[in-house]
This record gives structure tokens, sequence and C-alpha cells, in this order.
């Protein structure tokens, strides 16, 4: 080997790090910079865990760089599939279900080992006629805190870019990467306390702050103050923020919220912002109408407004209308009467959207809760409309060619989960969550710090895995 | 080089002049000339196209060093082929507005582009493609390596990236065992 060569061997181990110089002249070496934003992050989730085994420098990319992280989500394609999660509820009156919980927590949970199918999240592919989903991550082991009581009902959901934020009744929040099946449970905040007599207290949210690539969670709250002038309790609102590997516990905002928005409904995320509904009804100083969205730009942590579609005939009502992010652009969507016409207003910016009237869809007979656009596909969308205690849910795809819907997913095949030995049911799954689906590459327990202190410990688990 | 501000005219006359010449004459390490079509070459690399803007391109060979001649007789018949073939797709903007650029697969005549290339010069053409600022270029060959790994075993993929494997049996079976339900197949 000449000396020239040896030089160039030497520089390209240097850029490498791993790579060999058995064969100097054929090698096909390339900097790890190229393989891993360019070639690494074309690959499935499923495959890049399982190539964490061919070097060290392929782990340390494939586990905890976030610039893969991002590149990995550029390649992918604007998302065709859902993911579908259904939702614990409670299938007696509270009473009765606590009264059960206490006396016969223990051998309950027993007989439900053996009698529940697998709780977790669900894969839906097209084309539109598929009724058939696959589990794709099972969670009956939930993080510690709801492994002995998987009954706690969910209450929402959030989620980006493959990420799914999980908030329980209880208070709890955890995050979820389906598509690593890896799970990490929040810490917990003063903020998941609702104030007393107050029910749904919260509106979570879930986003990617643009500059750094870390992804953000964000908690909308009210709470009760005393006010030491008046000696008087009074309610207030705050947002506390959560960034994912960095953060030990949330941080609230030192800035409250401009204006209040509507508890339950989670922000759609979109181009660096979280987008909440404001709650016009309790908008106070004498306003009655609300100036738009509340806006939470991720990078500078700062509060805005996004100015709402110019709907008319009738305005804009914040309470029934519905906003998400679809295909890469921001929908808000209502229900127009007399003649049920779902309208869907496409708004391609967070800060100064310009909105356009896309759909007016007359061609369904919806029942009473507002069907959400989640899936945008070339042919059709992909609606789903939310269950309550008296009836399932289900997803419907409308197709642009027909004018036609089909329910897809048949989704009261995943109903019924634990059951208890007398045959009544405990928690039943009639709500579902319906998102599209995205591949994650970010690995949520590498990127959570170890926990400093007990009370702030962030757990992990290892997950429940199907055979 | 003298650059005249005061008589933006002039310049672009001088540019005109220069750019008579429909090609562009490329020089590889080992001293090899190749000639590309300027208009190709301008459009498919970001930094080919700084040159020909900058007027430091040589009429008697702009200089390589970086490329071997085997990696630049590809680039040159990639950029040739692309010229001769009509605009892709995958570089005119979609006018939906979404917020990733997705893939676009490549075109029949890229697949049998790439699909000829031996391992050593499909990698040696990444790099190139890398250097010159190609960004299709860079994605069609990405695209065909990441096909070539699909089903691999991590021992195969060390064998295509010549990659020395640096881990203890203890420290593999780790590995293995942290997310075991990813070594099984689909």
């Amino acid at each position: 080997m000449s000396g020239a060569d040896e030089g160039a061997v030497a520089a390209v181990a240097a850029t490498g790090g791993c790579i060999s110089n058995k064969r100097p002249r054929s090698v096909p070496h390339l900097p790890m910079e190229i393989v891993a934003t360019e070639i690494l992050a074309r690959l499935t989730v499923k495959t890049l865990l399982r190539f964490r085994s061919v070097c060290k420098a392929w782990r340390t990319a494939i586990s905890s760089d976030l610039s893969l992280v991002s590149a990995h989500q550029k390649h992918q394609p604007p998302p065709s599939s859902l993911l579908i999660f259904p939702v614990l509820m409670c299938g007696r009156p509270d009473d009765d279900h606590r009264r059960c919980c206490a006396a016969e927590e223990e051998e309950e949970e027993e007989e439900e080992k053996k009698s529940c199918s697998s709780m977790g999240f669900y894969l839906w592919d097209p084309p539109l006629a598929t009724s058939s989903v696959t589990l794709v991550h099972a969670v009956d082991d939930m993080p510690p805190g709801e492994r002995r009581c998987p009954r706690v009902p969910h209450r929402a959901l959030a989620h980006c870019d493959g990420l799914v934020l999980v908030a329980t009744s209880e208070g709890n929040v955890h995050l979820f990467n389906p598509s690593a099946r890896q799970a990490v449970t929040l810490p917990w905040s003063p903020g998941g306390v609702a104030p007393p007599n107050f029910h749904g207290h919260q509106a979570f949210g879930l986003g990617r702050d643009p500059r750094s690539g870390a992804y953000k969670a964000a908690r909308y709250f009210h709470r009760q103050v005393l006010v030491v002038a008046t000696g008087c309790h009074e309610l207030t609102t705050g947002m506390e923020v959560f960034t994912v590997g960095v953060d030990r516990r949330w941080r609230e905002m030192a800035m409250q919220p401009p204006y209040p928005v509507i508890p339950g409904r989670t922000a759609a995320s979109f181009k660096g912002s979280l987008i909440w509904t404001v709650d016009e009804y309790h908008l106070g100083g004498g306003a009655t109408s609300a100036p738009g969205f509340l806006r939470l730009s991720l990078e500078d942590e700062a509060f805005g407004v996004t100015p709402p579609p110019p709907c008319s005939h009738p305005r804009l009502d914040y309470a029934c209308c519905g906003v998400s992010e679809l295909r890469g652009e921001l929908c808000v969507f209502r229900m127009v009467e007399p003649d049920s016409a779902l309208e869907m207003w496409m708004g391609d910016d967070a800060v100064s959207p310009r909105w356009e009237l896309r759909h007016a869809i007359r061609d369904a007979v919806w029942s009473s809760n507002l069907p959400r656009p989640v899936l945008a596909l070339d042919d059709g969308i992909v609606f789903h409309v939310q269950g309550s205690s008296h009836y399932h849910g289900y997803a419907c795809g409308y197709s642009f060619q027909t004018r036609a819907f089909e329910e897809i997913a048949k989704m009261h095949s995943l109903r019924g989960y634990h059951y208890t030995r007398r045959g009544a049911s405990i928690a039943v799954a009639n709500k579902f969550f319906v998102i599209p689906y995205r591949e994650s590459l970010l690995q949520l327990p590498c990127l959570v710090p170890p926990p400093t202190e007990p009370a702030a410990a962030l757990a992990t688990t290892s997950l429940h895995c199907p055979r | 080089m003298e650059v005249d501000k005061g008589k933006g005219e002039a310049e672009e006359t001088r540019k005109v002049a220069e750019a008579d010449r429909d090609t562009v004459t490329l020089k590889s390490s080992d001293g090899k000339l190749f000639e590309v079509s300027k208009e190709a070459a301008a459009r498919l690399s970001t930094v080919l196209a700084g040159m020909i803007a900058g007027g430091s391109i040589d009429d008697n060979g702009t200089d390589l060093k970086q490329i071997g001649s085997e990696a630049l007789e590809n680039v040159v018949d990639y950029c040739n082929k692309h010229a001769n073939s009509i605009p892709s797709a995958a570089l005119i903007s979609s006018s939906i507005s979404f917020n990733t650029a997705p893939f676009k697969e490549p075109e029949e005549w890229e697949r049998k582009f790439v699909d000829r290339l031996s391992h050593d010069a499909l990698f040696d053409l990444v790099e190139a493609a890398n250097f010159l600022g190609m960004e299709r270029l860079l994605d069609v060959t990405c695209h065909k390596i990441s096909e070539m790994m699909k089903g691999k075993s991590p021992d195969q993929i060390r064998e295509v990236f010549n990659i020395k494997n640096d881990y203890t049996k203890e420290e593999l079976e780790e590995i293995r065992q942290e997310l075991a339900w990813a070594f099984y197949d689909d």
C-alpha cells in the first residue's frame, strides 16, 4: 500500500468511525453523516432497531441522533394508515365501579389476564374497503402506576409525527411510540389535578419544536387559587410544557394563556404550533366572540392567535367546530344546517393562514357527533365519528369519485375488554381514538434523563409484545 | 478575475459569450476528461451551477480532484441521460403545500441506471453526488442502497458497508434482548 493510500484510509476511518480498512481500494465506505441522514433515514423503524447491532456508531445514530429522527420523518410519505386506540370507559355507574374495584381488585386482576383481548394500538391500512386491523403495539402492560389498575379510563389523546400522548383520568400522562413499541410516563404535575367539582379541566397538545427538533407536550389547565386579599377561591388558567428528553418536570409558563380554551379538546399540531379551540362562553371582560384559535409557538413558547376561516351563514361557532392537521394543512371543520353539510376549511399557515373552503360534503347522514376528518388520501377522506356510552364510534371512508361512504376498520370488533368473571363489563371500549399513523424513530427510554428524585421518577417499561 | 460592477450589461454580454459552448469539460482525479451538458450540470448540481455562474469553469477541463474517473463517468452519464429525458416531475415543485417533501420514486431510466452499477460504483457515486450537491442523484442512489438493505441481517449489512463488528458477544446479546421483537421476521 502506498503512503498516499494509507493517508486516505486514515482520513476515511476518522470520519466514519466504524469503517474497516481491510479492503483499502475497493472499500465502499461512506461518511457516517451520509449513511445516517441519506440511507438509514429511508428504512423502517423495525429494520433500524435491528441494525443497532451492526456497529456502535450505527447504534449511537439510531438510538440518539435527533437529526436522524428528523431526516426519517422527512423521508416518510404523507400518512395513509390509521392508528386506532380503544378508550377504556367505565361500563357501570361510578359508585358501583369504585366499590367493585376495592373489593375485587386482586381477584379480578388474575381473572382479567385470562379473559382480556389485547389493549393497544391497532393499525388500519387502505384501500378504503379494508375492514381488518392488526395489533402493532400491545399495551396490556401499561407503564407503572397504571399496571395495577388497567381500567383507569383514558381521557385524552394527542399525537404528533407518530408519537402518542395518552392522559388518564387519574392525572397520569403517558407517551407512546407505537412503531418502536416504547412508552414512558411523564412526571406528575399539580396541573393534572382538577379543581374541586370541576369536570374536565385540561387540554393537551403534542408537537415538535422546528428549531431544536425536540418534541414538546403541553397541558392547558384550570386550577383553584386562594386570593389572599379577599380570602376567596378563584379559578385561573395556566399552561405547562414538558420537553421530551430534556425536562425532568413540567415547566409552567410565566404567562397565563390569553384566552380560555375548551377543556378536553386536544390541540392540533401544525407547523411548530399547537392550536386550541377558544372557549367563547368564558372569555371574560365582556367579550363574546373569540379572535381566533389560541396558538402556542413551540419554538419560542409564546402565545398567539390563529385567525379563523372567513365562515359566514352562520358565523363560526367555536364550540361546534373542530380543528386538526390534515396532510400538512390546517383544517377547520363544522356542520352547517339545514342540510347537514360538513364544511372543511383548509389553511396553509398557523400565523396568517390563507383559508379555502375545500369541501362541503352533503352526501351523508351523520350521527349527532361531529365527524372528524382524520386522514386525507388521494381519492378520499377518512372520517371518525366518536362514540359515547350509548353507541359505539366508527370510522368511514368518503370517496371523491363515488361520493359514497363506507364504514372501515370495523371497530366494534375491538370492543369489550376487561370483563369480570360475572359477565358484567367493568370497562369497555366504546370510544376510540383514531389518528393518522406515521413511524417515528424517537427512542423514548433513551431520551429521558435518569430520575433524580422519586417524586419526579420517569419510569420506563418494556412492553408486552405480541407473539 | 476582474469584476466590473459598474457595467452590468457588459458583464452579461461576456457571460453570454462564455455560455456559447453548451458543454463543460470535467477532469477526474486521475486526469480523465469528460464532457457534460452545461444546462443539465447546472440544473442537477448546485456545486457545478455555482462554478458555471462564477466563471470558474476551465475550458481545458475543470479539476474535480476528489472524484475518480469511474464515479465521474457515471455522474456525467447521469447528467446527459437526464438532459435527454423529459423533465422529471420530482424536480417541479408541487402546488400542494405538504410540510414534508416526500421522496419521488425513481423513474424507469433512473432505476435502470443504478441497477447496473456494482456495489463499489454505487457507493462511490453516492459520495460524488454528495460532493457535487446533486440532490436527485443522491436520492436515487441512496434509495437503491436502502432497497438493498431490506431483509438483510446485521452480518450481511456489515459485509455490504464493509463495517467491522466492534461489539462483544455479550453486548450483541444485550441489544437483541432489549427489543427482541425487532429481530423477528414480519
